[in-house]
């Protein structure tokens, strides 16, 4: 019955039910509703897709002077330039490390949040604080705060007798991109702890407290109970923050614009140089479309390998 | 293009009184910002809403001239202005192009040496430092362990880019292209001062390798560092700032080296760029041009950020408007040596009588800041890195 629904589509599964014009009206309704918002939103989407892929095969280099179609050269430059695998490791690095320090952070903070104490209800609410602090005042916080001259963590270092020198964080090749990840990692873990603990507190207690009576201990609990049960919305936000992270250029321009010596020149970065400072925009597009490819395939592999079965939080 | 609220709101003054003044005509500001601005003008002058007139500077003209037939040249109107008002050569030099002028100087911005008088005395020195050598020697005196001889930027960026330039023109190597537009970046000269920057960078903070223009200024003013290269920004808040004496804060012109050495620094004009073909929107705008560049009413027009927009005029630089201004007439003696030093003042890829088109995508990436950084970050020889940002830039404007 489903295939031939799926086959049929609205006029025929009417027809071919032998259902009359006054019940499948509605369902025509619904869709004619729903048309202008289904045709905005291909143009939203498709348009610059398609206009993408077809300036990724000229040789545009300013957006409005003349430029011709140059078939595939832009993606085998692409493909051939080190720079632009150099930036997709930088970026698999930015990923990796944001994904563990925001993890670590996101269910240290869920699992405190848990916890009854004085101020859990005040907790709860200030611990999104970093999330909705602007981008650009965050760049600049971290920016003072590990400045070597008058940056607070350096000086505190310092006198605490940790470090003898001054601090170089942002200016120095090891440091730049990790420097960018616990600054980016601080603005965004709030937002996956508190989803996190909303995914927790829809855990029935019952199955702690029989956990306990079986002699299952902290840990046991985690592993047992409330991982599975949250697996679903760890799935979607893991799946939709790397998709976030991957793609952040803001925080990482405004701090370090890709330096020292493109030590953390991330792929949206370099293809924010490419386009709009080298204008290269065939070029840019093409690097754009690689990326669109290779994100998509592995957020396919992603969902075919890990999208949990069955019934969970 | 300039989105401070400070510099918005005197340009909304000048323009609320030239349409008080013009009934005929109107003049309305429209704030853009320069990070986006070179992918919105593209869209504008393809679908022909560009603005009449708009602001105008060594790279974005030339770029939005790549577009087509969309800048109107304006040589009969600085032909005119100049008999009137007598404009600074090097300000000229950076519009013309092909016998023609595309756009109308509006106010300079030119680097020289800042440095605390306060510290240098304190260490025993009474002049700033005139050579290279000087610089480094009293570089190195006051460097303790919480104090840097200088703070220079050093990330890959304009600021970068601005202060090397600056001492490339010290060194003979303001030229970055030759005169059939060839890149000549890896020269001799240029090398000499990739040395001396490298030498420089020992004396400033460790991670200068992230300075842009704030980073150093913030340095200089809590007496964090003692020397720093740059433009008239340092004035208004010094005092504030540092908590000193207006007294403290000394100004000389960029050092050169002993020998071989000339005297120089980066200049900029920006300016204003007609781009309209309507005869009557086009005779508005010389008529606006004109206005602004009237002493008294050009003097208020450049308090919009005294001491970093500097007079291009002669006569601009008497306006009582101007030289009243609390900051240009407390540092009236580094004014005038900003003013002094605008003479020799130069701008990379405007050299040779004319600009060539393509500095747009060298300075756009930052290459001379990004050669820099591969000496002091990755270790590069200074020779090296020259090297190695030569192949960038022809690669570049390829």
């Amino acid at each position: 019955m489903l295939l031939r629904r799926k086959r049929l589509g609205p006029y025929g599964y009417a027809r071919g039910l032998g259902l009359s014009w006054n019940r499948s009206y509605p369902t025509l309704i619904g869709y004619a509703l729903l048309a202008p918002l289904a045709v905005w939103i291909a143009l939203i989407l498709v348009y610059p897709v398609f206009n993408t892929v077809y300036l990724s095969l000229t040789n545009t280099r300013i957006i409005g002077a003349p430029s011709g179609f140059i078939g595939l050269t832009n993606y085998q430059t692409v493909i051939a330039s080190p720079e632009f695998w150099r930036g997709l490791l930088l970026s698999l690095a930015w990923l990796v490390g944001n994904g563990i320090v925001q993890t670590i952070a996101a269910f240290a903070t869920a699992l405190l949040l848990r916890q009854s104490w004085r101020f859990a209800r005040q907790a709860r609410i200030w611990v999104l604080l970093p999330w909705v602090i602007p981008t650009v005042a965050v760049a600049v916080i971290w920016q003072w705060m590990l400045n070597s001259n008058y940056g607070i963590i350096s000086h505190g270092l310092q006198a605490s007798g940790v470090i003898s020198s001054p601090l170089n964080v942002f200016g120095s090749p090891a440091g730049a991109l990790l420097g960018l990840i616990v600054t980016n990692s601080w603005h965004w873990f709030a937002l996956p702890a508190v989803v996190i603990f909303g995914a927790m507190q829809t855990i029935p207690s019952a199955l702690y407290d029989a956990a306990k009576v079986d002699g299952a201990g902290p840990i046991a609990q985690f592993r047992y109970i409330t991982l599975p049960m949250i697996a679903r919305t760890l799935f979607v936000l893991e799946l939709v923050g790397n998709l976030w992270t991957f793609n952040v250029l803001d925080i990482i321009f405004l701090i370090t614009r890709g330096g020292p010596a493109d030590a953390s020149l991330t792929m949206p970065v370099e293809l924010y140089y490419t386009a709009f400072k080298a204008w290269r925009i065939g070029e840019a597009a093409a690097m754009t479309i690689v990326v669109l490819g290779l994100l998509a395939a592995v957020s396919f592999l992603y969902v075919r390998r890990f999208a949990p079965r069955g019934t969970g939080a | 293009m300039e989105q401070p609220p400070n510099r918005v709101a005197v340009f909304q003054q000048v323009i609320d009184e030239f349409n008080s003044l013009h009934p005929t005509i109107r003049v309305t500001q429209q704030v853009q910002d320069w990070n986006t601005i070179f992918s919105k003008i593209g869209a504008a002058v393809s679908s022909g809403t560009q603005p009449d007139i708009m602001h105008a500077s060594g790279d974005f003209t030339p770029y939005v001239r790549q577009m087509g037939d969309v800048v109107e040249p304006v040589t009969k109107l600085v032909d005119e202005l100049d008999a009137l008002h007598h404009f600074n050569p090097a300000a000229t030099a950076l519009y013309r192009d092909q016998g023609e002028m595309w756009a109308v100087p509006l106010y300079g911005m030119i680097q020289v040496l800042w440095y605390r008088k306060d510290m240098l005395n304190a260490a025993g020195i009474t002049a700033p430092p005139a050579t290279w050598e000087d610089m480094l020697s009293v570089a190195e005196k006051l460097t303790t362990g919480s104090t840097y001889g200088v703070a220079l930027p050093a990330g890959k960026n304009m600021a970068t880019d601005q202060n090397v330039y600056s001492l490339m023109i010290t060194a003979h190597a303001e030229d970055l292209y030759d005169a059939a537009g060839n890149v000549t970046f890896d020269n001799p000269n240029t090398v000499r001062a990739f040395e001396f920057y490298n030498e420089l960078l020992k004396y400033s903070p460790p991670d200068s390798t992230n300075y842009s223009w704030g980073e150093p200024q913030a340095a200089f003013n809590t007496g964090a560092a003692a020397m720093a290269i740059e433009k008239g920004q340092y004035l208004p808040p010094f005092k504030a700032e540092s908590g000193r004496p207006a007294s403290d804060l000394g100004c000389a012109l960029i050092p050169q080296p002993k020998e071989n050495g000339q005297p120089g620094s980066i200049y900029y004009a920006e300016g204003i760029q007609i781009m309209t073909k309507d005869p009557a929107k086009k005779a508005a705008a010389e008529e606006f041009i004109k206005y602004v560049l009237e002493p008294e009413v050009y003097g208020v027009f450049l308090n919009a950020e005294p001491g970093l927009f500097l007079p291009v005029t002669e006569d601009g630089m008497t306006a009582k408007s101007w030289l009243s201004n609390p900051t240009i007439s407390e540092y009236k003696d580094c004014v005038d040596l900003m003013l002094e030093q605008a003479k020799s003042g130069q701008l990379f890829g405007f050299t040779h009588g004319q600009y060539t088109m393509s500095i747009g995508t060298i300075t756009g990436q930052s290459l001379i800041a990004q050669a820099l950084q591969k000496m002091w970050v990755d270790k590069m020889t200074p020779q090296e890195a020259v090297t190695w940002g030569q192949r960038e830039m022809e690669a570049a404007v390829k």
